[in-house]
């Protein structure tokens, strides 16, 4: 009798010791696979930040009477209409300029043009070594023209997460609210109302921070656009929406969005005046941006140091590139919800009481 | 391949919905004159909880973050006492509830609670309650105005007995001073 007992006992102990050990063993395959499986990792991630935006219209849609499933697909079709109303119309012109602009980069006018005046600039500056800055210019060149090139081979990549990411924001979006009950329904009685004050708050955090960006960069492609057509500067729809695009990054993406439209009206141009008030636009839509809204997309969002968003920028960059500089925000963000959380946790419920 | 089965699970998904848990939500006072729909809506914010027996579901002092609605058990709500023994408040059975007040402000609970046996309680979370109250205006102001009220009365009992306590009060003193007389 005893014995049976004492067998009952080992085996509850073993599914206890699984219960909780399971999962942990699947992070860390998971962690292992990371590398082999990066791409997958990004679109789970993206995924996840691009399920925040479909969250106010569907629950708008809850609200008027719609299940939520025929909300989510409602919202999902809509959004592919537009996406696709969009692509109809704007792809055509859109892969003109980006294949033209490609085309004059390889023609090699504009790389005369910047050679002639790298010659004039080192002949006026009696101390730079003959050929250094036309070699520069070559170097640029050949940088420039391998990204393009790159960027239309990666265009099979893109057209994979402009496919699956949707997919999988589809059932984060649908199953949300069950996602969130079964997470904090596998987190014992003693933990589970902190467990759910992490959750919450980095979703929210996540949500907030995620809509405030889009909201960003359309306003700053808007302008973008609207500024550069009014100076007549080419592919202003490109520039623009590489501009807003570029703008999701923080500190380096302002710059990077500036570049090209700068350098094309340089390089169209060549001279000084038209190229400074291209670079002017830039300057007030970033002044603007910055003013007015960044504090709105930041405030609500991320409560995060300046000075750390800026090395957590760097960090990603270095870890993962640009999908890294834009993942590493909501990421660190989400790390620092559950250290305050937890801490505050530690010090306000007295869990010892209740465990057993 | 039965088309209609992944249909059913891409589209509406596995059926979440329990019979219980609705009745524990209509028979519920907070959530009175809530329409069949609303209810359903807020079922969606539920989490279940079990508790064993003689397990603590809340600390005194401890931040409150959700209410709690008893689907099956006894829950004792009871103050612990500085030197030992806890006072009793209260015993709670099926279809009663406590914690109320955290589904609409931040703050520390005023009493403790036990699972006198096993005990299942539905719980809905502050931040989830008002998401739900700024989306669903009219279903969130009927509960707020239930809970108004739920709260007013407890204050008018509350205001009784301290009237009563001063008249016995009096009467004690009357008596005494009699006494000492």
């Amino acid at each position: 009798m005893n014995q049976a007992k004492a067998l009952t006992l080992s085996s509850r102990q073993l599914i206890t010791v699984l219960y909780y050990a399971l999962p942990l063993v699947f992070l860390a395959l998971a962690l292992y696979f990371i590398p082999v499986l990066y791409h997958l990792v990004l679109m789970f991630l993206f995924s996840y930040l691009i399920s925040h935006l479909f969250v106010p219209p569907i629950n708008f849609l809850v609200c008027q009477n719609f299940s939520r499933n025929s909300a989510t697909l409602t919202v999902f079709l809509f959004i592919l209409l537009i996406a696709t109303a969009l692509v109809w119309a704007y792809a055509p012109a859109t892969w003109n300029q980006v294949v033209e602009l490609q085309e004059q980069l390889a023609d090699g006018d504009l790389m005369e043009l910047s050679r002639n005046y790298a010659a004039r600039t080192e002949n006026l500056i009696p101390f730079l070594p003959q050929g250094s800055l036309t070699a520069r210019i070559d170097e640029l060149y050949s940088w420039l023209f391998g990204q393009m090139t790159g960027m239309l081979a990666n265009v099979y990549i893109v057209i994979q997460y402009l496919i699956i990411v949707p997919f999988i924001a589809f059932f984060l979006v649908r199953d949300r609210e069950r996602l969130r009950r079964s997470a904090v329904q596998k987190i014992p009685n003693a933990f589970f109302e902190m467990f759910f004050n992490i959750y919450y708050k980095i979703d929210q955090q996540v949500g907030e921070y995620m809509r405030g960006l889009i909201i960003e960069a359309l306003i700053v492609a808007v302008l973008s656009i609207i500024g550069l057509v009014a100076l007549g500067v080419p592919y202003a729809i490109v520039i623009g929406l590489f501009a807003g695009l570029a703008n999701i990054v923080p500190y380096f993406g302002p710059i990077a969005g500036a570049i090209p439209a700068v350098a094309i009206k340089f390089l169209e141009t060549g001279e000084i005046y038209p190229t400074a008030l291209v670079a002017l636009v830039f300057l007030i839509i970033q002044v603007l941006d910055n003013l007015w809204l960044k504090p709105f997309v930041f405030s609500r969002g991320m409560k995060m140091h300046p000075l750390l968003v800026f090395l957590v920028v760097v960090g990603g960059g270095q870890l993962a590139g640009i999908p890294g500089m834009i993942l590493g925000i909501p990421l660190a963000a989400s790390f620092l919800v559950i250290f305050r959380e937890f801490y505050w946790g530690v010090r306000n419920y007295s869990f010892v009481e209740t465990l057993h | 391949m039965d088309l209609k089965k992944i249909g059913k699970e891409l589209f509406s998904g596995p059926d979440s919905e329990s019979e219980k848990q609705l009745e524990v939500l209509k028979n519920c006072p907070l959530f009175e004159g809530l329409p069949g729909k609303e209810l359903k809506n807020l079922q969606e914010l539920l989490h279940e909880r079990n508790f064993d027996h003689d397990e603590i579901i809340v600390n005194q002092g401890e931040p409150a973050s959700a209410m709690f609605l008893i689907e099956s058990g006894e829950v004792l709500i009871y103050k612990p006492q500085p030197d030992g023994e806890p006072r009793e408040i209260t015993r709670l059975k099926a279809g009663d509830f406590f914690g109320e007040l955290a589904i609409c402000e931040e703050h520390r609970r005023s009493a403790s609670s036990v699972a006198l046996i096993p005990t299942k309680v539905l719980v809905l979370f502050r931040q989830e309650f008002l998401s739900y109250a700024r989306q669903n205006k009219e279903a969130g102001f009927t509960i707020l105005v239930n809970l108004a009220a739920m709260v007013g009365t407890r204050l008018k009992n509350i205001n009784d007995r301290f009237f009563e306590l001063i008249e016995e009060n009096k009467k004690l003193r009357n008596q005494l001073e009699k006494n000492e007389e």
